[in-house]
């Protein structure tokens, strides 16, 4: 397992770490997930099962992974620190870049976190967002809706 | 020339998924008509190409798996540790070590009849217990590792070849290679960390360590320890 291990880091490591680094706002913590994602894979690598390409099981890893340290209130302190002090959201905007992003994921429950990265950083459409997520695009929409309030709502 | 996001915009997922040649032929075909014609995908996926240059691909030590001639490799301690660490990720308890001088520090987790546990300075272990070390550098560094058993033999732990201190990254608890399950030989074990400037060679080191704790010009030295002591 430790080759397949291997080759799956040197394809895809790059994309952990740039996507934790966005979501982290610091490299040191994006790297500690980048380490936690593969170690993972390498404890328990019935974890994937091959239904999904493995860079969509690497995205919903890393999410999951920066957002359990997102939770982390230490974690949590470090990110609003380093994203300086949250400015008010435009109405009927989104948020437009990462800093702003991560001032939002620390107060979002998880489902709109989830939804609000694959959207606004990752960028993906309704349909991937539900098949990444597992639900349908009403949903999503659904779900995107309440981002945006959340965004304009924030203090 | 589209400079602006459209529904039909490729996610960083789909530009991901198409480096990685994960895209079905119709999804590829799809993909390339639409960046034909978006400016702004393409400038997206050459800065994620540019930013998969930059990524270094050499798999980390965690990954590796290595040998030792004194301290046996344990395959299966490095899945149990590395499953057990994931729990210690978020609670990983601050391990006392004497620092001599120096910004780096040295940690370790022991495996012990199937739970694994932060490791402290002056820890009882058991031959066949299971330790992984880890280190911390506010800086890139050179290191090297090395113990003096109960017997004052000295073992080199990292680098595997054993030659001179190697260079690693700046990190927080980074894990080094394998873990490793004691011997037999009881007593007092120490294990030196050297954090150096240069990759200094580490013969010298390991003759000054026989008779005692080494003094070595432009490495900081950390050390910790523990008791082997009979099952």
């Amino acid at each position: 397992m430790e080759l397949a291990i291997e080759e799956a880091y040197r394809r895809h490591g790059h994309h952990v770490l740039r996507r934790a680094t966005r979501l982290l706002g610091n490299e040191s913590d994006a790297r500690e997930v980048l380490q936690e994602v593969f170690v993972s894979l390498l404890a328990n690598p019935e974890q994937y099962e091959g239904r999904a390409a493995l860079t969509t099981w690497l995205y919903r890893a890393t999410t999951n992974a920066c957002l359990n340290r997102i939770r982390d209130a230490r974690t949590r302190r470090r990110i609003l620190e380093a994203s300086g002090s949250p400015e008010p959201a435009r109405p009927g905007t989104a948020p437009d870049d990462a800093a702003e992003l991560r001032r939002l994921l620390v107060r979002l429950p998880e489902e709109l976190a989830r939804v609000a990265i694959h959207y606004h950083l990752d960028e993906m459409t309704h349909e991937e967002i539900a098949s990444i997520m597992g639900c349908s695009r009403r949903h999503i929409g659904n779900l995107l809706e309440r981002v945006a309030t959340a965004a304009e709502d924030a203090p | 020339m589209k400079t602006t996001r459209t529904p039909a915009c490729l996610s960083d997922l789909a530009l991901d998924r198409r480096a990685a040649g994960e895209l079905t032929p119709e999804e590829e075909s799809d993909a390339s008509a639409h960046l034909a014609d978006c400016a702004r995908c393409r400038d997206r996926r050459d800065a994620l190409a540019r930013d998969a240059a930059s990524f270094d691909p050499m798999p980390p030590a965690y990954l590796r798996p290595t040998t030792r001639r004194r301290w046996l490799p344990a395959v299966g301690g490095v899945l149990a540790l590395a499953a057990a660490l994931l729990l210690f990720a978020r609670t990983r308890p601050e391990v006392p070590t004497e620092r001599l001088k120096g910004s780096g520090r040295i940690a370790y987790h022991v495996a012990h009849d199937g739970t694994v546990r932060a490791g402290s300075a002056a820890d009882r272990l058991v031959p066949g217990d299971a330790v992984q070390l880890s280190y911390s550098a506010r800086e890139a560094t050179h290191l090297a590792i090395l113990s003096v058993d109960g017997a004052r033999h000295v073992s080199t732990y990292f680098p595997t070849d054993g030659e001179r201190a190697a260079p690693v990254a700046a990190g927080r608890e980074m894990s080094l290679p394998g873990s490793i399950v004691l011997d037999d030989v009881l007593g007092p074990e120490t294990v030196y960390a050297l954090f150096c400037d240069s990759a200094v060679a580490l013969e010298p080191v390991r003759r000054a360590l026989a008779t005692a704790a080494p003094e070595v010009e432009g490495c900081t030295v950390e050390r910790l320890g523990w008791e082997k002591v009979a099952r």
